[in-house]
């Protein structure tokens, strides 16, 4: 018997593979699966190129990666109840002390971790921090997609409401519904209503408008970032 | 023909005794999926292994076309996106290979806690796998800046702002972080850099310690 088979028959007696090439390969096609689930998604789904970087854009709230949006969330979360407790001057406990645990933690988990069983319903603190772990990645997950959506998705009301609304109307939105203002220099201009603005003028006719005012509106100087978001809402008024 | 090759190396390098270990050492029946199917958990880790390898490799094609500068970065990432044959395939599957890796790489730590398995004597182990976890989120927020896009921009303000709350050395984190007072062309090119060349020049050395003590402590076994 070579040298090969002799190992070949004492594996099989002991009920084990070798690595190369049984059980490797074995494990290549759950792999290869997950590549390929990588290529199918990356045939139907793509990632979103946004506007160029501009740094004066300050209405912008960026979004991180989905993975990240619980420590937005939870930094934004705990920021405010700090602020409400008079904790500013210690900010670095919420902002530096808390995540360090919190690493720290995970790093000593074989320590913390004293039970001599490894079955997770003998371990109850295991249990215990398992659950807690995940609850508070899932809440402050949900809690943060929550949160951005209606953060961007009031944007547009609010620019109507500061910047537009003292002339024109929106169904719905409210604002000046007379029809006709006079300026501070004492002319008269008739505003319209904006209700269906998205059917009547096209988003580019929109962006010039508010970019370059035509027929006596005063020019608002609304920063792009304003108009980016007010563009689309605009159009979609129909 | 094969067999005097690999002697006339072997005659040289000794390779074969290496190959052995890395190759043929035994690999238990109960991690084995296709003796039993739920001996699908064990292949988590493997699977991160071959997503990371999937993403080094069309993040090396990427880099063929990215130019790391405030004016190019947001320009050819678009050119790759839209005129470079499968450019867009390949940025999506970096996309969706750093998601994927995430998601692998926390279903493989849960296994690891629910089977109890950094006890004595894979503590070190879960050490290292830490590390690697917290390597793998870098690669994410790095990436994030390197498109140059609104979102990349104002997320990594917010990301790297927090580093001004630690303790003494916050002030000059942010500074060495951001390569001045601001988020900009030296910020990019950083994080360029640590994207593509400190990240993963730690993640290898840390990935060849993983796999080296679970070579010397072997999986596992079942409870
Ligand atoms: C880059 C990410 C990682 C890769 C590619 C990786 C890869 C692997 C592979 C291939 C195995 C063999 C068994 C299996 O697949 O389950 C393994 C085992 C192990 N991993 Fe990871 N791992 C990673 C991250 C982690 C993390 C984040 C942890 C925990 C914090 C961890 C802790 C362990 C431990 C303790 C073992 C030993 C398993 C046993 O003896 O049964 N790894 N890893």
């Amino acid at each position: 018997m070579s040298d090969h088979e002799h190992k070949a028959k004492e594996y099989q007696d002991k009920g084990v593979v070798p690595f190369w090439p049984e059980h490797l390969l074995k494990e290549l096609v759950v792999g290869l699966v997950a590549v390929l689930v990588l290529f199918v998604f990356s045939i139907f789904v793509h990632p979103i190129l946004g506007h160029v970087a501009d740094p004066g854009d300050w209405a912008y709230q960026p979004a991180p990666d989905w993975y990240f949006y619980w420590v937005q969330n939870f930094f934004d979360v705990g920021g405010y109840y700090w602020s409400i407790l008079h904790l500013v001057k210690f900010d670095w406990v919420l902002m530096f002390g808390v995540p360090a645990i919190g690493v720290l933690a995970l790093y000593m988990i074989p320590f913390i971790d004293r039970y001599p069983e490894r079955r997770l319903l003998k371990r109850p603190l295991m249990l215990g921090m398992l659950m807690f772990g995940m609850l508070f990645l899932g809440y402050f997950t949900a809690n943060g997609v929550y949160a951005h959506n209606t953060l961007t998705a009031e944007e547009p009301y609010n620019i109507f409401a500061t910047s537009c609304a003292t002339c024109h109307y929106i169904n719905g939105l409210g604002g000046n519904n007379k029809g006709a203002v006079k300026t501070p220099t004492g002319q008269w201009i008739y505003p319209p209503d904006l209700s269906h603005v998205g059917s009547i003028l096209s988003p580019a006719q929109i962006q010039s408008q508010l970019e370059r005012p035509q027929g006596g509106m005063p020019q608002l100087n609304l920063p792009p970032a304003a108009i980016k978001d007010l563009v689309p809402f605009l159009s979609n008024l129909k | 023909m094969y067999t005097r090759i690999v002697r006339w190396i072997d005659d040289r390098l000794m390779v074969s005794p290496l190959w052995r270990d890395m190759a043929d050492h035994p690999v238990p029946a109960h991690v084995n999926p296709s003796e039993k199917v739920s001996a699908f958990v064990y292949c988590f880790g493997g699977v991160t292994f071959l997503l990371i390898i999937a993403q080094f490799v069309t993040g090396m094609f990427l880099a063929m076309y990215y130019v790391p500068d405030i004016i190019n970065s947001y320009n050819s990432t678009k050119y790759i996106m839209h005129h470079v044959l499968f450019g867009l395939q390949l940025l999506s599957m970096h996309n969706w290979g750093s998601s994927l890796i995430i998601i692998m790489v926390t279903l493989h730590m849960l296994r690891i806690y629910w089977m109890g398995v950094y006890k004595k004597p894979r503590e070190l182990n879960w050490i290292v796998g830490v590390t690697l976890l917290l390597l793998i989120l870098g690669f994410g927020f790095t990436g994030y800046l390197l498109p140059w896009d609104e979102k990349a921009y104002f997320a990594t303000q917010v990301g790297v702002s927090f580093t001004k709350y630690v303790p003494f050395v916050g002030p000059a984190l942010l500074k060495i972080l951001s390569g001045g007072s601001k988020i900009g062309a030296a910020t990019l090119t950083r994080f360029f850099a640590i994207h593509v060349l400190f990240l993963p020049a730690m993640l290898i050395a840390f990935l060849g310690l993983h796999f080296l003590m679970i070579r010397r402590q072997g999986i596992t076994g079942p409870y």
